[in-house]
């Protein structure tokens, strides 16, 4: 794992819970399934490089993101709960490697891509790919860790393939387990940005996009939250971490995280953690403001049609994933598939659509 | 998704009285139909509820409320075509009749399909007019 500036304790509940006390127990301590590691176990789920030069706890960013309010955001979001929906995917275990880099940035993506769409269709992409390929052909390992800007960039340029194309299992690979067609079947970021440091725009790009990523550093302490606003109460530096970020909440002063530990640790998985605590503004945070697939939607029904004034600009409403351009090559083959869709559409009949960079390319209506 | 090539038409259609270019949106109209006559000829429906689902884009939808007059929910229940270029109508209840956006041959047809398929499967609209009395933009629910 990568190094840190102070001596790694070994973790101390006791003392812990002594210190929580003192501080008016802010956050709630226990066993959790990082607490039944060893050390060196818990040690290497932390992967990104450390920046023990961030202050534990940043009054100015607490401060700064207290007040993100008043550029516009609202005061609140949980992507679990949008008007009752949960746009959100599941918590995943990263186990025995340093990956977190790969599951946060594949989480971020899986939820912009839910949310932009106001779909809840399922969407699980290949951590293993990003990590195992992408990351290891930049050098990067288990024991390395990586940054959440190199995977995006990778994501933006080469794309990732769903889960089943690649399978995650923690341990170094060679890449070899990639499915070959991968490249028909992937997600890409279309846009992203390091807005690290600028709370005011997490929180734009959260309540607009749905997630962003984010970086800390983590404290012994933190491997035995459970519920609560965490703060730094006591512990040495462990190791940097990435996780995603889905929501915020201002009368709390904390923002909700999506960990890759298993729901066995934290809040069924999640945490919240204080506005200016540990780094989470300031350590690396990403957004990513678009993602496209390239791949076959099965089972679609076509709920709405829509056009306007320009030629060729036709899209549809497939139930499952929202509105979708049908293809624009020319305003004849836009109008060909609204006749197929349109005819499916009237017998209630689900078709295939085949999308490609956000558009439909291939249409199946049976 | 975002919809890029939004954006009323800057242009007035051509008067076809003083044009011979077949290609000039025609200009003639319907004749008048009463909504009794109209109730006589086509059978009742059963409301449907109404549209649930998102627009393309909030940003989209917000701009085009401020640029012509949206009617929602509304049923199309008579069409009307003429051998003109790109001249089709279509009667909505409680509306009468309105002119299909004819600046375009993609469009015009695109419009054209979306309003027939509503009048075949008698489902809701959404739609778009313009200051020239013209439907610019449909929702098939």
């Amino acid at each position: 794992m990568p190094e840190t500036t102070q001596p790694r304790q070994p973790l101390d509940l006791d003392a812990l819970r002594t210190a929580l006390s003192d501080a008016g127990m802010p956050w709630v301590s226990g066993h959790t399934s990082m607490t039944a590691l060893e050390e060196d176990e818990r040690v290497v789920r932390l992967g990104v490089p450390p920046r023990p030069e961030l202050p534990a706890h940043d009054e100015a960013a607490s401060a700064a993101a207290a007040i993100a309010e008043a550029f516009g955001a609202p005061a609140a979001f949980d992507l679990r709960n949008v008007g009752g929906v949960n746009y959100d995917t599941s918590v995943k275990d990263q186990g025995n490697c340093g990956s977190c880099v790969a599951f946060g940035s594949a989480a971020v993506m899986e939820n912009v891509f839910r949310f932009t769409r106001r779909t809840t269709t399922p969407i699980d992409l290949s951590e293993a790919q990003l990590f195992y390929c992408h990351a290891r052909a930049e050098g990067r390992t288990c024991s390395t860790g990586w940054w959440p800007d190199r995977a995006l960039t990778n994501a933006r340029d080469k794309g990732i393939t769903f889960e089943d194309y690649y399978p995650y299992t923690a341990g170094d690979q060679n890449c070899s387990n990639l499915n070959a067609d991968w490249p028909n079947r992937l997600a890409k970021v279309t846009a992203f940005e390091n807005i690290s440091g600028n709370a005011a725009k997490m929180k734009e790009s959260i309540s607009a996009y749905g997630s962003v990523t984010a970086c800390f550093n983590v404290f012994q302490d933190f491997f035995s939250y459970q519920t609560g606003v965490y703060r730094h109460v006591t512990g040495s530096l462990a190791g940097g971490h990435c996780v995603v970020l889905i929501g915020y909440d201002d009368a709390a002063g904390c923002w909700i995280g999506r960990n890759s530990w298993t729901t066995g640790w934290g809040d069924g998985g999640y945490f919240r953690i204080g506005y200016g605590e540990c780094g989470i503004e300031s350590f690396q945070t990403c957004a990513v403001y678009g993602v496209s697939i390239r791949a076959w939607l099965p089972d679609q029904q076509i709920l709405g049609l829509w056009s306007n004034e320009s030629d060729g600009n036709v899209y549809a409403y497939g139930a499952q994933r929202g509105w979708v351009r049908l293809d624009s090559g020319s305003p004849v083959t836009s109008h060909g598939m609204l006749s197929e869709l349109a005819a499916a559409k009237a017998l209630s009949r689900p078709v295939g659509l085949f999308e490609d960079s956000n558009s439909v390319k291939q249409i199946y209506a049976w | 998704m975002a919809n890029t090539r939004k954006g009323s038409p800057t242009l007035t259609p051509p008067d076809l009285s003083t044009s011979s270019d077949l290609d000039v949106p025609g200009t003639s109209s319907p004749t008048a139909v009463s909504d009794a006559q109209l109730a006589a000829l086509v059978a009742g429906s059963t409301p449907l509820a109404g549209p649930t689902l998102m627009p393309p884009t909030a940003a989209a939808g917000a701009a085009e409320a401020i640029t012509g007059t949206w009617r929602s929910n509304v049923k199309i229940d008579a069409l009307w075509t003429i051998d003109e270029p790109r001249n089709a109508w279509v009667h909505v209840v409680g509306l009468g009749w309105r002119k299909i956006y004819n600046g375009r041959d993609g469009a015009f047809q695109a419009l054209t399909t979306l309003a027939s398929q509503a009048r075949q499967t008698n489902r809701p609209v959404n739609f778009r007019e313009e200051a020239d009395g013209m439907i610019y933009e449909i929702y098939l629910w």
